[in-house]
């Protein structure tokens, strides 16, 4: 069978259609992007692709034609496809289709921690000599890749709840219909695509909605909106992480990097971890909770994630110049960025200064809607640099003012560059926060740190 | 509304589970409200206004209770406030179709006469109204409906042994 995917240089459409070629299809697609490291990893696939959107790879025309969701109507390719009447489906429902049928799936959805937690996820059953199959929408540090079709029967998704595609308006994850779920949190987000809270909760309680009664929900203790979604309806049991709740962390140090595992009130073992933050303890549990249910005993989870590497782009250490450590992560929303600073800044055991880069490049970002909220996650650092490009829809005058002495804003990459630089002391750290390539900043900052 | 209400119709008619209503709380409030008018209607004919309200609060307190302990005791207790719905709202529905049966066996029984066919109506419908008990835990417990048949029957019988026990003690 022959697919052609509209869109295949997205993390997911390119994690789908290396799924599809290991399943033996003959795969194709189309990017208005094709560039490394993506490219490099489909093309030795055997996968061809194709720069833009002519409509010439679909003729002769595919069995499938994938769309994915950041195409749009007026799209050349999408126009002719529709004018041909070429069969198409969305990349959740091809997966949903042709790679879940007759698989254990086990989702994680929520606002924040979805890779890290998945990856920790695939990464317990993965040691435990499950051999999972996964689609992340990162790199795990000990896969090395994103996707991966893996043995029966357990196959571990991250549940975005981003739109399918221009015809189908439904969350990605509703399509997936997983055994088990994680539902680490939830907020308000995606203001491009939901009007308020209320419609995301509705999406989530979609998802809850298709959960086997014999499957396992698992949800923070201290989640209202969580529990809001719940209250529409759940015919699935539910597991608590946190205070008061069936998995609990006791006797943890502040950084995160050690604590207690406790089950059902009992204590299982201590788990010793590279990973730091207030937020990677939850993803911890949740992720020993969805393993269990998958069969996997809780101190085998633990000692599994003892050996977890972390994910690429989560508080991932680009390198270090002159005592000048840089950091990447993806922290993209005000929770993730506080949550990101304050474990950064609990792991620097008060030596140095936190160095906060950020780039508000999300759509909600961008229209302004966590501009409010923006200052207060920042707090934790010493400095912020804040990158705001010409087209950003709202003032920066709003963070700057509220984080006096502390925050600055630059128009362009280059100046913040050299600003971050001439801040730069021995001994700090630079943490750089985007949910994109931030027009490869970490490089253009550790070249510039080894030229002072 | 409509919805809702042939929900608990299709409920009746085993076309439905718990699991197809909405786990609301302010429906909760409603169903049971309206159950405790309606069962009360129902049962103070025979029983007298006091008795009747007292044996319907004594229903809902067990029934609740019971109800959550085994939910809690099989780790579902997610489904609580929506098989408690189904059995109040269905409660109604039924209170509703038995009314004008127990009004007329009372007045026949005040009459010295029999009403054969009221009797067995009265019959049907309580058959009935364990079935639908019987579906609904069936669905809320996952267990095989004669199982849950055998469940909603002992419920019924350790109902009228505590009602018994506690109008006996209270004279």
């Amino acid at each position: 069978m022959h697919i052609h995917i509209l869109g295949i240089c997205g993390t997911f459409m390119g994690g789908l259609a290396l799924l599809a070629r290991a399943m033996g299809y003959e795969v194709t697609g189309s990017d208005a992007g094709v560039y490394p490291p993506m490219s490099t990893q489909l093309e030795a696939a055997g996968i061809v692709l194709h720069e833009g959107y002519d409509p010439a790879p679909l003729d002769p025309a595919p069995d499938w034609v994938v769309v994915g969701n950041a195409m749009s109507r007026g799209n050349p390719a999408v126009e002719y496809m529709l004018d041909r009447g070429l069969a198409y489906t969305s990349g959740p429902q091809f997966l949903a289709e042709h790679v879940l049928p007759n698989r254990w799936v086990l989702a994680v959805a929520g606002t924040h921690g979805k890779t890290t937690t998945a990856s920790m996820l695939a990464h317990i059953l993965d040691d435990c000599g499950l051999s999972p199959g996964f689609l992340i929408g990162g790199v795990a540090q000990g896969f090395g890749i994103s996707a991966r079709l893996g043995k029966a029967p357990f196959f571990v998704v991250e549940a975005d709840e981003y739109d399918t595609a221009f015809f189908d308006k439904r969350s990605k994850f509703v399509h997936y219909r997983p055994r088990t779920v994680i539902l680490n949190n939830l907020e308000f987000d995606h203001a491009d695509i939901f009007d308020d809270l209320a419609a995301i909760q509705r999406q989530f309680h979609h998802l809850v909605r298709t959960v086997p009664g014999n499957g396992l929900i698992i949800t923070p203790t201290d989640d209202s909106a969580i529990d809001e979604v719940l209250a529409m309806g759940c015919w699935t049991p539910v597991e608590r992480i946190g205070e008061g709740g069936c998995w609990q962390a006791t006797d943890r140090v502040a950084d995160g990097h050690a604590f207690n595992v406790i089950c059902e009130g009992r204590h299982v073992a201590r788990l010793d971890w590279t990973q730091t933050g207030e937020h990677n303890v939850s993803n911890a549990l949740a992720a020993l909770a969805a393993a269990r249910h998958a069969g996997v005993p809780v101190a085998e989870g633990i000692a599994a994630l003892g050996r977890f590497q972390g994910v690429k782009r989560r508080m991932e250490l680009r390198g270090e110049v002159a005592g000048v450590k840089v950091y990447d992560d993806f922290a993209h929303h005000p929770t993730a960025i506080a949550s990101t600073l304050q474990g950064a800044r609990a792991a620097m055991n008060g030596a140095g200064r936190l160095l906060a880069v950020l780039e508000p490049r999300s759509n909600s970002m961008r229209m302004g809607v966590h501009r409010d909220s923006l200052a207060a996650s920042l707090q934790v650092a010493d400095k912020v640099f804040l990158y705001t490009p010409a087209d950003l829809a709202w003032s920066p005058a709003v963070v700057i003012d509220a984080l006096p002495g502390k925050a600055a804003h630059r128009q362009d990459i280059e100046q913040t560059v050299a600003a971050v630089v001439a801040e730069a002391r021995p001994g700090d750290v630079i943490l750089v926060m985007s949910n994109g390539g931030f027009g490869g900043i970490h490089e253009k900052l550790l070249a510039a740190l080894n030229k002072v | 509304m409509h919805a809702l209400i042939f929900r608990f119709f299709d409920i009746c008619m085993l076309r439905a589970g718990p699991q197809d209503l909405p786990a609301s709380p302010l429906l909760l409030r409603i169903v049971l409200a309206m159950n405790i008018l309606v069962a009360t209607l129902v049962s103070f004919p025979v029983s007298g206004f006091d008795r009747a309200l007292v044996e319907v609060i004594l229903d809902i307190l067990l029934l609740s209770a019971l109800l959550y302990a085994g939910l809690q005791w099989r780790g579902l207790n997610a489904r609580f406030v929506q098989i408690f719905i189904a059995l109040m709202g269905t409660g109604v529905i039924f209170g509703m179709l038995m009314m004008p049966v127990i009004y007329q066996l009372v007045a026949a029984n005040a009459a010295n006469d029999t009403a054969p066919a009221a009797a067995l109506v009265w019959w049907g419908l309580v058959f009935w109204n364990v079935t639908v008990f019987a579906h609904i835990l069936r669905h809320g417990f996952n267990i095989h409906f004669a199982y849950a048949f055998v469940v909603a029957i002992a419920y019924i019988l350790l109902f009228w042994q505590v009602s018994d026990w506690i109008f006996a003690r209270g004279g």
